[in-house]
């Protein structure tokens, strides 16, 4: 064993001396790759946090959200803004505009979307209704879930459990409803982003 | 010489490698086109699967949902209009149901999954056809057709089939409990029947379960050109109950015979041709409804049914008239047909002739069980025409709900022939002995009606029998010996100076004791200047009638559009009751409606209407309804609503479209990518155009957790499209020439493949 040792030691070309300017190619490759990286990092947040701006002039309505998103404007609703990449459900944003009459109350105005939702949507319960703050001033939110599935027979899509938020602005004879809804597991992860878009919010 | 050798070498050789060349060339552009028709075939029963459904109905029995049949029927449009067999969809009769449920292959190697409840929106009780509408959900909640997506097959020309064909067969052999099935079998023969004349039915040799009746039978193309039919006995049969109870209807405790049993038949051996079913189509793709004045209602038989009167015959005239009847026949016979009188019969109770040959079944010359479908009172005949019958002694049982209620037996083989009448046929005489006019239907008050026949092998001397019957009552019989010689033509009469009246007439002739010829003509109307009977007068076509059912708008052969009936009023003259007649309703030279009655509004009348309608306007276009009796066109009418010039809605449009399904899978793993999104843009809108608005996304569609997905809209051949596909965790997919071609089969599936970023 200890000859074989000998053997292969006599063979082995001894190691050579790095060069300065090896020394510095190496150095300069692992801080290009990290840098790398950084910037790829930076150029993704960055992307992430892109925003373009939804303007309905004849509303009076404006907000920022998050840039690829598909905006819709042929439903019941103003607008939906929805991301085309979530998974299982497409996270998304609704603002609604419900005419308000002298009489009407904010807790009118949830009743009535907990009607029709629960005419429209499967499983729909309403969570909780309670006051958030807004640019120093106090919303009423109501949290509601409600199962989704795929009403073609052909497709086997789960059905998602969705929860979603209804957030209530008074502005004169009209409310403004910002809705926000997401699968329940990124519902959370996702709340800082709507709440930006709210904050955008204009009108 | 060298050189010319060289050169003749060199030019066989140049033959002899453009002669390979050819034929390896041919070879392969064979292999090509045989694999993709092969491919091509296979996509189409693919889709022939997919739109496949199981049929359960159901009834309440004290809050429990019970079955009482089961079967199958076939999507043919994405708005889920269904084909399948009458008998499956009735609310009353061995089939009786209250709610039809739809179930669907959501998973093809899986079985069908309830999903929907249907309504009958066309019915033909005597074709065994029927075409449902999807309307609901399980739970009851309404469903707009229009936003169904459903799978649907294409139909085909039937016309053009012929024995030894194939055919593929799809539905579900049993109760539910395998998956949709497919089965190659072969066309073996023809039946002709009186329901459907001489193409009645196809005869195969595939082994198709019960279930698999209101399925579908598929030509080489994959197009719709049957519809296996078969409707067990709901009784005991022979062989024992061809049902199952698989309830607890009783509740208590135990599922056996006191339960109910759901009948699944026995094999199905035939298949209606789907040229039957085009009127159901067209009617229930346009939603139209048919109409016609009542008149008295008729009276639902008590008695149990009667059989009378079986024969065999080699042939029938287009009349329906036996063309020889014969009670034994030489060898090498390749027609015989089975008549037989009947009465009491109810629509939709199974019936079946069964044939056997010196004891042995012969399921080649059987037939059903089968709904009836031919009304209360009439005679029906059953034969194979174009076929070697193989000697022997052949003995027919009429069966109804698996028990024998008559029989008869025919001997074939051997050289020998019987002395015969054939070709009856019946005319009014002109003076010098011709037929003026001849047919089943002839002017009634005339003095003489003749019947003129064939005789062969005939003695003199031998007694033979002339009898005549008007509507069943026997009216003359007379018993002579034959003096005519042994072949020729002969005349009988039927004379009255102050004018035979109305009704139908029988003639029976009989050779000795054996029935020889027999045949059914019906005096009705007036004479016409071609001495055929009138029997209609005063057609008119209005767009509305009054509630006491009289014409609300002035008789017109152009419409405006938007108006959703069209009647045509008539008088009439003559008509004894009784009699079938059949109303049509064309649109654009196109058959799309057809019904047949028993006439019941009495002999003389006014204003008689039949009606064309529908929930919405009536398509723009020329239509034309017609009236027949006793195989004879009485009156027709013609209307035009708005210019004439627009296609039905609906078709065109499906077949310029091709439907897009597909998968979307990680590019890495292969597996389905779930919850992706894959949006088409409009026509003509590339991704350096699109704004991220979703009113410029065409159709759309999310993949369920195999990655699957449907787009709701078809796309338009021959156009270009834009494709997104957005998936979380993967790099966005862009397609600015994504392209459907003209000749693209429909629907077309698709691999979309996914990286990461």
């Amino acid at each position: 064993m200890s000859d074989h040792m000998q053997e292969e030691e006599l063979f082995q070309e001894p190691a050579p001396s790095l060069t300065k300017n090896d020394q510095f190619a190496a150095v300069l490759v692992i801080a290009l790759a990290v840098g790398s990286v950084l910037l790829g990092l930076l150029i993704r947040q960055r992307d992430q946090g892109r925003t373009w701006l939804y303007v309905n002039q004849q509303a009076g309505i404006q907000a920022s959200y998050p840039a690829g998103w598909l905006v819709d404007e042929r439903g019941s609703y103003l607008v939906r803004i929805r991301d085309p990449r979530a998974r299982p459900f497409k996270t998304q944003y609704l603002i609604t505009i419900i005419p308000v009459g002298s009489q009407s109350t904010i807790r009118n105005i949830l009743d009535n979307l907990t009607l029709q939702r629960s005419i429209d949507l499967s499983a729909y319960r309403v969570l909780s209704v309670d006051e958030v703050a807004r640019g120093g001033t106090n919303l009423t939110r109501m949290s509601f879930a409600f199962v989704d599935a795929d009403p073609n027979p052909f497709i086997q899509r789960l059905p998602v459990v969705v929860l979603g938020t209804d957030t209530v602005i008074l502005d004169g004879n009209r409310a403004i409803v910002v809705t926000y809804m997401a699968e329940q597991s990124s519902f959370e992860a996702n709340q800082a982003a709507f709440d930006r878009f709210l904050a955008s919010l204009q009108y | 010489m060298t050189t010319n050798l060289y050169d003749t070498t060199s030019a066989t050789f140049q033959r002899r490698y453009r002669l390979l060349a050819t034929v390896i060339f041919l070879l392969a552009t064979l292999t090509l086109v045989s694999s993709a028709i092969a491919q091509n075939n296979t996509g189409a029963i693919l889709t022939a699967q997919r739109a496949s459904v199981f049929l359960t109905q159901t009834y309440d029995v004290a809050g429990s949902q019970t079955l009482s049949c089961v079967g199958s029927g076939t999507l043919i449009s994405a708005t889920g209009l269904i084909l399948t067999n009458a008998h499956l969809a009735g609310t009353s009769g061995p089939c009786r149901g209250e709610r039809i449920v739809v179930a669907l292959p959501v998973r093809l190697d899986e079985p069908p999954v309830p999903t929907y409840v249907a309504e009958v929106v066309q019915s033909d009780p005597q074709l065994d056809l029927a075409i449902l509408q999807i309307t609901g959900a399980l739970d009851g909640s309404l469903i707009d057709p229009q936003t169904l997506n459903l799978p649907f097959v294409s139909i085909g020309d039937s016309s053009r089939l012929l024995p030894g064909n194939s055919l593929t067969f799809v539905g579900y052999p049993d109760i539910g409990s395998t998956s949709v099935t497919s089965i190659e079998g072969l066309i073996t023969s023809i039946t002709t029947e009186k329901s459907g004349s001489r193409l009645a039915w196809f005869r195969t040799d595939a082994a198709l379960g019960g279930g698999m009746s209101g399925g579908g039978a598929y030509d080489t193309n994959g197009l719709l050109v049957g519809i296996p039919t078969s409707a067990p006995a709901t009784a005991g049969t022979e062989a024992g109950p061809m049902c199952l109870s698989i309830q607890d209807n009783t509740r208590d405790g135990v599922i056996n015979d006191r339960d109910a049993c759901v009948p699944i038949g026995g094999p199905v051996t035939a298949v209606r041709p789907i040229f039957f079913a085009l009127p159901l189509i067209e009617s229930a793709k346009n939603g139209f409804i048919l109409r016609h004045a009542s008149g008295i209602p008729s009276i639902t038989p008590s008695a149990p049914p009667t059989f009378t009167r079986p024969f065999f015959s080699t042939g029938v005239s287009d009349f329906g008239v036996p063309t020889r009847i014969v009670s034994t026949l030489p060898s090498g016979v390749s027609s015989l047909f089975f008549f037989f009188d009947y009465d009491n019969m109810q629509t939709g109770i199974p019936y079946e002739v069964r044939v056997t040959k010196d004891g042995l079944d012969m399921p080649q010359f059987s037939l059903g069980p089968l709904a009836w479908g031919g009304g209360r009172k009439g005679t029906w005949y059953v034969g194979t025409e174009n076929v070697i019958w193989p000697d022997g002694n052949y003995e027919f049982t009429l069966l109804l709900n698996g028990q024998p209620v008559a029989a008869s037996s025919i001997s074939i083989g051997g050289t020998s022939s019987e002395p015969a009448f054939s070709d009856l046929t019946f005319g009014i005489p002109s003076s010098s002995g011709d037929f003026l006019s001849t047919g089943t239907l002839l002017p009634a008050l005339v003095t003489q009606l003749d019947a003129r026949f064939s005789f062969e092998g005939m003695q003199d001397g031998q007694d033979w029998t002339e009898v005549w019957y008007l509507d069943g009552t026997e009216v003359f019989r007379t018993t002579r010996l034959w003096d005519q010689g042994e072949s020729g033509q002969a005349t009988v009469s039927a004379i009255n100076y102050q004018g035979l009246p109305l009704g139908t007439y029988r003639l029976e002739l009989y050779i000795g004791q054996r029935l020889a010829a027999t045949g059914d003509v019906t005096l009705a109307g007036n004479r016409s200047s071609q001495e055929e009977s009138l029997i209609f007068s005063n057609p008119c076509m209005v767009s509305d009638i009054t509630r006491d059912g009289l014409p609300a708008t002035q008789c017109s052969s152009v419409m405006p559009l938007g108006i959703s009936s069209l009647y045509a009023f008539v008088d009439w003259d003559l008509m004894p009751n009784g009699i079938p007649w059949t109303y049509r309703w064309f649109l654009d030279g196109r058959l799309v409606a057809s019904s047949t009655q028993l006439w019941d509004a009495g002999g003389v009348g006014q204003r008689f209407w039949v009606s064309l309608s529908a929930n919405k306007p009536l398509p723009e276009g020329s239509y034309a309804v017609e009236v027949v009796v006793g195989n004879r066109p009485m009156f027709s009418l013609n209307a035009t609503i708005g210019s004439g010039t627009q296609p039905i809605s609906g078709i065109p449009e499906e077949a310029n479209e091709v439907r897009i399904s597909g998968t979307v899978v990680d590019a890495l793993t292969g597996e389905g990518i779930p919850g992706a999104l894959v949006a088409v843009l409009d026509v003509a809108l590339e991704s350096p155009q699109f704004t991220w608005n979703e009113s410029e996304i065409m159709t759309q569609a999310i993949t369920d957790r195999e990655g699957r997905f449907v787009l709701p809209r078809g796309l338009t051949r021959g156009n270009y499209y834009t494709v997104y596909v957005f998936a979380e965790g993967y790099t966005t997919i862009v397609e600015d020439n994504f392209t459907v071609f003209r000749n693209q089969p429909s629907p077309a599936e698709i691999v979309i493949e996914m990286g990461h970023p």
